[in-house]
């Protein structure tokens, strides 16, 4: 997650490293983006079971398409929290970076739809971590108490976080 | 008595005899009415479609001049300008407002062929420079400059295979002038 004062009114926005081995077109539109002042973008939400999905359609400066792929119930403090602040930076890099070895190049920010695009949210993350919890064996009661822990957990968390 | 029945029957049968007679005549006027109404209907449909392509948005980019300047910074080449002169042409009678400009540019990368917009280059202070947005009246030119820096860093060192210029209005429709071939200054 990153704060800047210049960019979003402080909020905390989360970072995505996108492996872009095989899109180039991302690849070059992060790294345009640095040297344009603005651009437009369409992003849209999609929820599937166990993954939600963040369509975007960059036009310009670049012009390409892409799908991020958010597993539930693993990534669901970052799905909550590009809700929260509708923005989200994405860096290029290879699986291992981190925002320590990538965090020189900038990056691409878009700004992207919020929670009232996404109905039912956290319903899809609640429903996501029960299944995981109840295949190593924890009783429904029991998975169900702790997908809504967790949940809490990190969303009063991101609620708490201040913004720069 | 049979005096009003015998009345009736000399009027009713002059009517059944001439109604038939009757039936054709408003027939053949109705076919005539209606061949007269499709021809209307047909002129009336091409006058519509002549006014809305009158009306319907429409810009022609004439490229008077472009050239193609040497960006250096101490000395040390880091690109180029690309400065072309437009007169760009509503060849509608409705207004159009242009609100940007911009150059697409085509250069190769490590795995193909990339695309990217580069942003106009904003110089209030050199004359004839195009300033957005612009209104186009019905049937009016504009004449100006437009310029845009392309640094090597821009194209990761890639030498731009086509310059695009792209001209979008409030409606975000887009005419463009492909290929710009532009001279040394």
């Amino acid at each position: 997650m990153i704060s800047e004062v210049r960019a979003g009114a402080g909020r905390p926005e989360p970072i995505l490293i996108v492996d872009s081995a095989h899109l180039p077109q991302v690849k070059e539109a992060v790294r345009v983006a640095e040297h344009e002042p603005d651009g437009d973008v369409t992003a849209a939400w999609g929820v599937t079971k166990r993954t939600v999905m963040l369509h975007v359609i960059l036009d310009r400066p670049v012009q390409t398409e892409f799908w991020i792929r958010f597993s539930l119930p693993k990534h669901g403090a970052t799905v909550q929290a590009a809700l929260n602040a509708r923005v989200v930076r994405i860096l290029v890099g290879k699986p291992g970076d981190t925002v320590r070895s990538t965090m020189s190049e900038g990056g691409l920010r878009i700004e992207i739809p919020g929670a009232d695009y996404m109905p039912h949210w956290p319903a899809p993350f609640l429903t996501a971590f029960m299944e995981h919890r109840r295949e190593a064996g924890v009783s429904t009661m029991q998975a169900r108490r702790e997908a809504d822990n967790a949940y809490r957990t990190f969303a009063e968390t991101l609620d708490s976080i201040p913004r720069a | 008595m049979n005096t009003p029945v015998r009345a009736l029957e000399e009027p009713l049968a002059t009517v059944v005899q001439i109604a038939p007679l009757l039936s054709v005549v408003v027939a053949v006027v109705a076919v005539l009415v209606a061949f007269g109404s499709r021809r209307t209907a047909k002129k009336s449909y091409e006058l519509a479609k002549h006014v809305q392509e009158n009306t319907n948005p429409n810009l022609s980019i004439h490229l008077v001049k472009a050239r193609r300047i040497p960006l250096e910074v101490s000395g040390v080449s880091v690109g180029y300008t690309l400065r072309v002169q437009v007169q760009v042409t509503n060849l509608s009678t409705a207004s159009i407002w242009l609100r940007r400009a911009a150059l697409w540019i085509d250069y190769p990368l490590a795995d193909g062929p990339g695309r990217s917009e580069v942003s106009m280059r904003i110089v209030p202070e050199e004359a004839d420079t195009l300033a957005f947005p612009v209104e186009l009246k019905g049937h009016q030119v504009l004449d100006g400059w437009l310029a845009f820096d392309i640094t090597k860093t821009r194209t990761n060192g890639a030498a731009v295979d086509r310059h695009t210029l792209s001209l979008i209005d409030t409606h975000n429709t887009q005419w463009q002038y492909d290929d710009i071939r532009a001279g040394a200054a």
